[in-house]
Order: structure tokens, then C-alpha cells, then sequence
């Protein structure tokens, strides 16, 4: 168990499929059930995986469904910068919103460049949440996250994921 | 991997519902793959061996084999469990009208996932209204923690009365994640034992008449069992003057939103977790107890329909519910906060649009349809189910009914035409392995038996690539992961009659163009018949695939967006008026070295 407190957040995360959406939306869930808890998220499969656009829900706290309803979600995390727009309807009006994307703006980071140099694009996801992760707004620490992907992780791609939510986490702090 | 569990879990609704199979002492599961279904049965897989079960579990070549491979056990004493989509339930449709008369022994689960949106198939039917009519009852949970509770109680009902219990959940249950306490498991000590009973287990038209009577007796029983009568959120509350009657993952957001907003004292809440068959008591009663009533259900109007006095009953079929599509919180909230006389604040609007999607990058499918459109151009392109109904993209689709209708219509396309003396146009059918051996092989033999000439194309990817790349009949490979004699494609179209076979890479596309062609004047000529190309090529997701070649654009390239438009790979990418590959998506599979009218794709 960590020692982080209980929470309630609502997040969004979208991007394209084969993005690892998914593998977030997982990683998220097991995040907050390591601290004991309550979450319910949603998913998207089948035919929209085939490369079109792809959003998860993520709810924590006290709720039974899975779906956010719109203007209630805290913070977006877009794998996919293009996939933004699609999601602002479910945002709060003061939501966090951190996006792979080559132009610097706030919150922003290039995620895709940077898992590309640290050796595939395949992590691009973990860039971002690592990046996240380094926000004083964001649910979880990046000590409690690299706990859960040390969990979750296959033992073949463990190394690899570590290095990139690693390299998010210090960019953001550097 | 899925692991033995502990105390409690974060599992997705199809793994709470393969966890719930598991410890209710199943040793039968079978399942043909279809999305929201899928995962249902490859969790059971891993589960069993996880928890070191004996259990035979398969991927059966169609939901009605599925049916009955399963139904059997259960005739022996056994549990089982049979999953499938809800479309997939009308493929198995035969088999349950019948053993809802026959009844079960052991206790018989059958899962269909309902799709309401729908996000992934052709119709947001409503398997309850199945269930009503096959005369079969129905459970309905509201997210993946009941999925699972729910699994005990349908075995025990199933065994109880000897009747195939439906569990139905739908997208938002079988894809939701939620934390979920596992249960107690129950060791299968049984052994088969078929007792013969030839008015019941081959009952004819005479006993089918008795059979009949029976399950309406075990009907009425069924509707007045105590756990599962629909029941107030809060008890007392009904000296309100207002009810919300709802069931499945629609009672979970209106739970929700009136959490939320403090208005559980306002309005009660009635949850139904069986719609069918419920007592008469209630469907009489419940209209008297409240002045108004709202029914909220996905996706069509099984309980709303089934209440007597509907004249202070709102829900899909008055309208005050829209009466199709997914119910979601945006859908819920305004009409809950007009049923309430509330104002509530206008929800922000989605934008429209989104990425499409379409074939991955080095599919052998874009491959073989690029060839389709580019030697038959004036074809009638009869398409079926699978990753390659995106063909539509590269308009090389016409047709998509079902599974295994491309055959069919390819030759009622024939006929029409012949018959009405219509000028004769090429007809091309192209069909998946895994759907070919799903229902296009008995189309086939139609098709050759009355007479039909066309061309069939079957894409051969050696996998169900859809839904997760489980394996097919003619993989050699079964759901555990043990071989098989994997079923020859070749030998089968024999079998049926067909002369014309060829086989093919995908990625040839000269190749193709050119059988394609030879194939059309066969099917004209005196002796032809129905032509059958093999597009064979695996898969790329889930094979060990290599890039092998560099494709580059060259500096010819007159941004004419021709391979943009006609083969739409999502490597290939135009920016600044000129075309360039992205190398991270890119397979090299070459095939669009093909494609560029000006040849500036090049292999490096």
C-alpha cells in the first residue's frame, strides 16, 4: 500500500488506436486500487482499434458507472494531440490537459520524439504519463505509478516502459 | 496472462464473467469471437489453467456449433457456458427456441453481449426481447461486479427450474473495468450422465406440445423468485409520486446522477434485475404506486412494453427516451431532469468527427482489394464481416448483411440479373477464413448447386483478426493453445464442387490482377462456373513479422494524392503537396511500389 490519500478524480484518455490507450487506462486502474480505491473505467474495442479514434474513461472515487458524463472530467491525456477537440465536451471548465504534441505550449510535451529516441514510439503513452505525473494535480506520484508498471508490465517490455515514464517525469521536472 | 485471484481484482466485465464461469463449477465453455463477446472465452482459457481446472474449452466454428456442443453437456448434468455477441445469438437462434422445450440438467449459461450504439456491429438488437421470445429468462447487469454476482444465481436458477438462463450485459459491462471480489469456488465433482428420454430429448411434435405447457409452469414460477424481483433502491420509498424503473447499465448512471445531484429522496428507484419473465403482480401494481413512471433500458422497450397501463409510463417506446442508439450520461441526464421538472444546465455538445477506421498498415487485404477495384473496376463487390468490411474504404465493398452473406448475395446478384436478361456485370464475393468457415461453406455449396458463376476471393490471414486474433479451424492451433488438424481450404472447395482454385500471396498484386482477370472470362465461358481465389497472407498483428524492405517516395512524386485516395495505408502520408512513408508505421510490405502512377514509391 502507498501512502497516498483517497481520492476522486475523473480522466480521460484518447488517442488513436494502437496507441496504448488501453495499457494507460489499465495502469491508471490498478493505481488507484493499489491505494484502496473504488474505480470503474471504460474501454473502446473491436472495430474502432483499427487506427481510429480511441478514448478511455477513468472514474475514481464513489461511482458506478462508466461513462463521464460532460464538463465532469478533471483531466485529459492525449496520446494523440489530433484527438483533443473530440474530448473537450466532457472536460471541467479548469481540467488538466497534458497532450503529445511538437508544439510548445502549456502542459505539452513530445512525447512520440522522445520515445523514438529512447528506442520505439511504442511508449509514447508512458512519455506522456510520466510527464503527467510530475503535476502537483495529477492523483499519482510517479513513485506510485512506476510501482504499478513494475506490476503490470510484461517482463519483456518492463525496461523499456520504465526508461520512458522515467524520461517523462524529468523532463517535466528538469 | 490472468492470474488465480486472491480477494479482489480489477478485472474487465468479460474477464468477471469468464471468473464468475470459473467458480461456479463449469467444465464446458465454447464461444465463437465477436466484439463485445470476445474476451469472455480467452479469460476462461487462462483462467483454467490458472486455477488448474479441468474444463474443455473451445472456440467453436459458429455460435451454433457453440450452442450445441455446450447444450449437450448441460443434457448430461454438466455446467456450461456458451458466449457469443448478440448477433451471433441469431446464428444460434434454432438451437435456443428449441432447448428452452427441451429444458437442461446441468445447469446451462448462455451469455450474449448486446452492442448498443452500436460500436461494433450491424444491428443494436436487444437480446432480452430474445430471450422473451425463445421464453428463457434474462438477467440484466448493471456493471462487471454484478456480470460476476450474477453467475451463481443463473446456475442455480438454470438447475432449479432445468432451463437455459441468459445473462445479457452490454459494450458498457463487458468493457468496463471495476474492482471485483472473487467468489467462492466451487470444485466440479461431476461426472456426465445421460439419461436417455426420448419424449424430452427427442421429443416430436406431440411432446413437443407438453414440453411446451411446462416451460410456460416454469415461466410463472421463475417470475416470482424472491431474489431476483425488482426492488427499490431505498426501501419506503414509495410514497413518492414519481418512479425511474431501469435495468442493466442505464440503472448504474441514473444511480449516479441522482447520487450526485441529492435527489434519491425526490424520485424512487426501482432496479429490475431480471426484465423477463417478471410477475404480473408488479407489471399490475407498479403504475398504481406512482402517478408517473420513467422507464430508462438499452436498447429496446422489453420492460416498458410488458407493464399493463402504460398511460403514465414514459420511456424508448413513448418517445421520451430516444429510441435508438446507446444510452449515455448525456443521453440520461436531460431526460431524467425533465421527468423531474428539474433545470438543469445545458451539457456541452461533442464535437463531431474523429479519425475513421480503417486497415493497418501492410494489411493483406488493402493489398488484395486494391487488386480487386484495379482488374474488375465495374464490379458488384458483395462484402461480408471482418476486419475487411473497412474495404468500404477503398470502395471495393458494395454489400455488408452478415456473416457469410457475401456468397449468397453474390449469387442472388447472379440470378437477378440472368433471370431478368440484364446486361451481366462481374460479381466478385470476398469473404475472411474465419467467416468462410463460420457460414459462407454451406453458401458455397448453394451457390455451386443452383448454378451461380462469380468470383469469390477469400482473404486468408489465418486468423479471426477482428476480434483479437483467435485462432480459426484451419489455423491448427485451438483455444488452449493444443493443435489440430487444421481444416484444407483447398480440398474443402473441392469438396464442394469448385474446379477453379488459386492461390495467391495477398501482397502479388500483379498476381492477383491477373488471375482476377483470367477468373472473370472463366466465369463467362461455356463450361465456367464460380471462380475461387485464396488471397493468402497472415496477418500482421500477432504473426512474427520482419521488415524486410525500405520503401521510399522519390522526388517524382507530383502530389496527385492517387495512393492517398486508392489504398489508404496509414503510412503513407501527404504533406506539403508531396506524399512521404512514415517509417514507424510502415510494415514493408511494398505494395504500394504498385499503387503510384508516376512509380516515385520505390523500393531502397
Amino acid at each position: 500500500m502507498s501512502t497516498q490519500k483517497q481520492i476522486d478524480t475523473q480522466i480521460v484518455i484518447c488517442g488513436r488506436g494502437g496507441q496504448g490507450v488501453l495499457f494507460l487506462t489499465r495502469l491508471l486502474d490498478e493505481s488507484a486500487i493499489m491505494i484502496g480505491s473504488k474505480v470503474i473505467s471504460s474501454e473502446t474495442h473491436g472495430m474502432a482499434m483499427r487506427g481510429g479514434s480511441v478514448a478511455s474513461s477513468v472514474r475514481i472515487g464513489n461511482y458506478e458507472s462508466p461513462l463521464i458524463p460532460s464538463g465532469e472530467a478533471d483531466i485529459l491525456i492525449a496520446v494523440n494531440e489530433h484527438e483533443v477537440p473530440f474530448n473537450m465536451h466532457l472536460m471541467k471548465k479548469d481540467a488538466l490537459v497534458f497532450v503529445n504534441s511538437s508544439i510548445r505550449r502549456h502542459n505539452a510535451i513530445h512525447a512520440e520524439k522522445i520515445a523514438r529516441l529512447l528506442g520505439s514510439p511504442m511508449v509514447t503513452n508512458l512519455v506522456l504519463l510520466g510527464f503527467a505525473s510530475a503535476h502537483a494535480g495529477f492523483p499519482f506520484q510517479y513513485a506510485h505509478i512506476n510501482k504499478v508498471l513494475q506490476k503490470i508490465s510484461p517482463s519483456k517490455a518492463l525496461e523499456l516502459n520504465l526508461r520512458a515514464l522515467t524520461e517523462g517525469y524529468n523532463l517535466a521536472t528538469a | 496472462m490472468l492470474q488465480k485471484i486472491k480477494k479482489e481484482a480489477i478485472l474487465m466485465g468479460n474477464e468477471a464473467i469468464a471468473l464468475g464461469i470459473i467458480e461456479n463449477g463449469c467444465n464446458m465453455a465454447s464461444s465463437y469471437p465477436g466484439t463485445p463477446a470476445s474476451e469472455i472465452l480467452s479469460s476462461i482459457a487462462h483462467y483454467r489453467d490458472a486455477y488448474g481446472l479441468k474444463m474443455h474449452v473451445e472456440w467453436s466454428v459458429n455460435e451454433k456449433a457453440a450452442f450445441e456442443v455446450a447444450l449437450a453437456n448441460s443434457y448430461s448434468g454438466c455446467r456450461s457456458a456458451v458466449s457469443m455477441k448478440q448477433v451471433g445469438l441469431n446464428v444460434a437462434l434454432d438451437s435456443l427456441m428449441s432447448s428452452a422445450y427441451t429444458g437442461v440438467v446441468g445447469g446451462f449459461l448462455l451469455v450474449s453481449a448486446d452492442d448498443p450504439g452500436p460500436h461494433s456491429s450491424q444491428t443494436e438488437q436487444d437480446s432480452r426481447f430474445i430471450a422473451m421470445l425463445a421464453k428463457i429468462p434474462v438477467l440484466d447487469p448493471c456493471s462487471p461486479r454484478e456480470a460476476h454476482d450474477f453467475i451463481a444465481t443463473a446456475y442455480e436458477l438454470s438447475e432449479k427450474y432445468e432451463i437455459p438462463v441468459l445473462l445479457r450485459p452490454t459494450t458498457r459491462v463487458c468493457h468496463a473495468r471495476q474492482n471485483v471480489a472473487s467468489g467462492k469456488l466451487l470444485k466440479n465433482k461431476r461426472k456426465a450422465m445421460f439419461s436417455k428420454d426420448p419424449a424430452r430429448w427427442a421429443a416430436t411434435p406431440k411432446f413437443r406440445l407438453t414440453l411446451h405447457k411446462d416451460l410456460n409452469k416454469k415461466l410463472s414460477l421463475i417470475a416470482s423468485e424472491k431474489k431476483l424481483q425488482p426492488f427499490f433502491y431505498k426501501s419506503g420509498t414509495s410514497n413518492q409520486n414519481n418512479c425511474i424503473i431501469a435495468s442493466g447499465v442505464a440503472y448504474s448512471y441514473v444511480l449516479d446522477f441522482l447520487t450526485e445531484h441529492h435527489l434519491l429522496d425526490k424520485v424512487a428507484l426501482c432496479k429490475v434485475p431480471m426484465p423477463y419473465p417478471l410477475p404480473d403482480s408488479f407489471l399490475k401494481s407498479i403504475t398504481t404506486k406512482f402517478h408517473k413512471i420513467l422507464v430508462i433500458e438499452e436498447t429496446y422497450p422489453v420492460i416498458e412494453l410488458q407493464i399493463h397501463d402504460r398511460r403514465n409510463v414514459t420511456g424508448r417506446l413513448s418517445g421520451h427516451v430516444p429510441n435508438a442508439g446507446e444510452i449515455t450520461p448525456d443521453i440520461i441526464y436531460p431526460v431524467v431532469n425533465k421527468f423531474l421538472n428539474i433545470h438543469g444546465k445545458p451539457l456541452k455538445q461533442a464535437k463531431a468527427g474523429g479519425q475513421r477506421p480503417s486497415l493497418c498498415a501492410g494489411c493483406p487485404h488493402r493489398a488484395t482489394y486494391f487488386s480487386i477495384k484495379k482488374a474488375l473496376p465495374k464490379a458488384i463487390y458483395a462484402g461480408d464481416i471482418g476486419c475487411y468490411t473497412l474495404g468500404i474504404n477503398l470502395g471495393a465493398v458494395d454489400t455488408c448483411l452478415c456473416m457469410g452473406a457475401s456468397i449468397n448475395q453474390a449469387a442472388g446478384f447472379f440470378h437477378s440479373f440472368k433471370s431478368t436478361g440484364s446486361e451481366a456485370k462481374p460479381i466478385v464475393a470476398s469473404i475472411g477464413d474465419s467467416t468462410f468457415i463460420h457460414s459462407g461453406i454451406t453458401a458455397l455449396i448453394n451457390a455451386v448447386y443452383n448454378g451461380a458463376r462469380f468470383i469469390l476471393v477469400i482473404l486468408d490471414n489465418s486468423t479471426t483478426a477482428m476480434t483479437g486474433n483467435q485462432p480459426t479451424a484451419a489455423t491448427g492451433v485451438r483455444a488452449d493453445g493444443t493443435s489440430s488438424s487444421g481444416l484444407q481450404l483447398d480440398k474443402l472447395l473441392e469438396g464442394c464442387g469448385v474446379t477453379y482454385i488459386k492461390t495467391i500471396d495477398s501482397y502479388d498484386v500483379q498476381g492477383i490482377t491477373s488471375t482476377l482477370k483470367d477468373a472473370d472470362t472463366y466465369t463467362r465461358s461455356q463450361n465456367g462456373g464460380i471462380a475461387v481465389i485464396i488471397s493468402k497472407h497472415p496477418c500482421l498483428i500477432g504473426s512474427k513479422h520482419k521488415k524486410t524492405i525500405t520503401v521510399t517516395v522519390g522526388e517524382n512524386c507530383t502530389g496527385c494524392r492517387y495512393c492517398i485516395t486508392n489504398f489508404e495505408c496509414p503510412a503513407l502520408v501527404h504533406e506539403n503537396k508531396k506524399v512521404f512513408i512514415n517509417p514507424v508505421l510502415c510494415s514493408g510490405c511494398g505494395v504500394c511500389v504498385h499503387v503510384c502512377p508516376v512509380h516515385a514509391i520505390k523500393v531502397q
